[in-house]
């Protein structure tokens, strides 16, 4: 089942041969799971994502179509997964409370760093994440689907819904905007030019 | 590509997804363009940066999780099915079952106004009459009496065949509940009215004098009515010089009373007799009532009951015979009698030459003679009308409530409720508009309360 390709084993699983699933998750488990803890920064929810995502494909898998890659399937449910949780979340991302305290309201966090956040925090990858954290949606979205999944533009287009001249731009936004919230603490990649 | 900076292709450029055509001309300008190069270094460093952010596998037992909620989600998808059928079921059964139990309870409220309405009726019926209760009685068809079955029967039956029909008629009383006394009186009284009648069929048969196979058959009509029984009456024949006086009393409740006094005065005039004595009278609460007495010649005294029973329903029908042949008779011989002794005593009066002490003594004996044999002769004529011209006594009243009234009172309600279903149409057409309006409005309001319900729910629940 190993030497088998994605879309073979999509056809196997609609034929009814459920240990594809074994195979699938071995596959994709980890990509799906650190797409989303990348988009959202909270390890049980994309958990919880990562797990729904496997549930539809099993009770979806009668609309798989062979004629794109699994993995663009695979990442449009996530997304679609992801917008949907963000919608219903808006409640609390308008009117965000302290779990401690639910009747208080917490401040929105900045995605701007003070030199004292990076003083205190040498590890970039905790830089990097807040960074990408105070990125828009889509631009933070694009970007780990190019960045960690490897995945083409073309890909990134189809699982977003947008033109490949969209999902350009987004790419190069992202960029341009992790850059600048970068550059004043790491010299290496600063640079005299804004666009 | 030399001429000016390639900034924005650069990040396309770094992914290695531009076309072979752009990728050599964005390679030959970071040749030669020193800015484009040195952001084009910046971009890449950060590219490599982004490999810093390492994230941890998921463990095993993800797959079970996987595994356990697809199986989870099985059987539930299974019992949402189940529901599904269970309620693409349950709710045409409900629709029908709503349906069913509309047209049961419009059923039940027309049948509950027939109710009200015989009650009504039934009402009326016994009112004015409180001491016995008061079978409901059919208005007799044209040439029938109709008598309630409760009424004392004073009536014979006529004819062999009825005999029998008679026997059947004290069956059908028991078993139709009516009290063991009235079966007990009325059997036995309509037997042996029989073994006379047998008598008397026998010599009118030969004279013709009444229509007895005409009268049978005709004891009682439709058995489905229960406790309705006409029974038909008939007398006893009379023979040729045979004298019997008849006596009928029918007592009616009339929808009019003014109308039924007329009316029975043009029947009696019809049928040959004449009003003997009659009053009419109304009580405080404006019913009428009266009493009527007629001589009618015998020989329409069962024509006239039979007319007067169609004026209203009949509560009570009595007739009553006499029979005065022998008294006739013996009227008749003592008159002959007299006659002789009369024409004897007048012969010797005239015949012989007497004294005139003697004339004095036999005219004193003439007068007496004379004198009876005058009163034997008006009794003969006052037996011969009364045997010739039978006396009927109407006596009717109107119904404490009267037919007019429930009439009037009905077709009063049908006409509230008909003007009140025309309104409601009215009413209806008119404000259609606003109906369907607000009716949506109430449909989108229990919408949206029942949406911010759940969202409240949801919401909480997280």
């Amino acid at each position: 089942m190993q030497d088998l390709t994605d879309k073979e084993l999509m056809l196997k699983y609609q034929q009814g041969d459920t240990a594809v699933m074994n195979e699938l998750l071995r596959r994709y488990k980890n990509p799906v799971y650190h797409f989303v803890l990348r988009l959202s920064q909270d390890a049980a929810f994309a958990q919880d994502i990562a797990q729904e995502v496997f549930v539809r494909i099993h009770t979806h898998r009668a609309y798989y179509k062979p004629c794109g890659k699994f993995s663009t399937w695979l990442f449009s449910i996530a997304h679609n997964l992801c917008i949907s949780h963000l919608r219903k979340k808006k409640w609390h991302v308008l009117w965000p409370r302290s779990k401690e305290d639910p009747d208080k309201l917490v401040e929105f966090e900045s995605s701007e760093l003070s030199p004292k956040d990076v003083a205190e925090n040498n590890d970039f990858s905790a830089v990097l994440k807040r960074c990408i954290q105070g990125l828009p949606f889509l631009q933070k979205e694009a970007l780990i689907l190019r960045e960690y999944q490897n995945l083409d533009y073309g890909e990134i287009s189809k699982i977003l819904k947008k033109s490949l001249g969209a999902v350009k731009t987004l790419i190069h936004r992202a960029r341009l905007n992790l850059k600048q919230k970068l550059l004043p603490h790491f010299k290496e990649i600063a640079g005299g030019y804004d666009e | 590509m030399n001429k000016g900076h390639v900034l924005k292709l650069l990040s396309s450029y770094l992914d290695n997804q531009l076309s072979d055509k752009q990728r050599q001309g964005v390679a030959e300008h970071l040749k030669a363009c020193g800015i484009c190069r040195e952001e084009f270094m910046r971009l890449k460093q950060l590219s490599d940066k982004f490999k810093a952010w390492h994230t941890d596998e998921l463990g095993f037992d993800f797959d079970s999780r996987v595994i356990k909620e697809i199986v989870r989600r099985g059987l539930e998808g299974g019992r949402v099915k189940m529901k599904k059928k269970t309620l693409a079921v349950l709710i045409p059964t409900g629709a029908l079952v709503s349906i069913l139990a509309m047209v049961f309870c419009l059923g039940v409220v027309r049948n509950l106004k027939e109710n009200i309405h015989g009650g009504l009726y039934e009402g009326a019926d016994g009112i004015g009459d409180q001491s016995i209760p008061r079978a409901k009685v059919k208005p007799a068809e044209e040439g029938n009496l109709s008598l309630p079955h409760k009424t004392k029967f004073m009536i014979g039956a006529s004819g062999g065949e009825l005999r029998d029909q008679v026997i059947t008629k004290a069956d059908t009383l028991n078993g139709m509940g009516m009290p063991a006394q009235y079966v007990d009186y009325a059997a036995p009284r309509l037997e042996s009215s029989l073994l006379l009648k047998d008598e008397y069929a026998k010599n009118a048969e030969a004279e013709g004098a009444f229509d007895y196979k005409g009268n049978e058959g005709k004891s009682y009509d439709d058995e489905s009515e229960g406790s309705v029984i006409v029974i038909q009456p008939s007398l006893p024949a009379t023979a040729e010089g045979e004298k019997i006086i008849r006596v009928g009393y029918i007592g009616v409740e009339v929808e009019d009373g003014t109308g039924a006094y007329k009316k029975a005065q043009e029947i009696c005039k019809e049928l040959g007799g004449y009003i003997s004595s009659s009053n009419f009278y109304k009580d405080d609460k404006g019913r009428e009532s009266g009493t009527i007495t007629m001589r009618v010649p015998k020989d329409n005294f069962l024509a006239i009951l039979d007319r007067l029973s169609v004026l209203g329903k009949v509560e009570q029908t009595t007739t009553n015979s006499q029979d005065v042949t022998q008294e006739y008779a013996n009227i008749k011989a003592q008159l002959e009698a007299a006659m002789v002794v009369y024409e004897k005593t007048l012969e010797a009066l005239k015949g012989r030459k007497v004294t005139i002490p003697e004339a004095m003594r036999l005219e004193s004996e003439l007068t007496p003679i004379l004198k009876r044999v005058q009163e034997l002769k008006n009794k003969l004529e006052k037996l011969d009308n009364a045997v010739s011209f039978t006396t009927v006594t109407l006596q009717f009243h109107e119904a404490e409530i009267s037919e007019k009234v429930l009439e009037e009172t009905r077709q009063t309600i049908k006409d509230s409720m008909l003007k009140a279903r025309i309104d409601s149409i009215r009413f209806f057409a008119g404000n259609f508009t606003v109906v369907v309006t607000v009716g949506a409005l109430i449909f989108f309001v229990l919408i949206a309360v029942l949406l911010i319900e759940r969202a409240i729910r949801k919401h909480l629940k997280k």
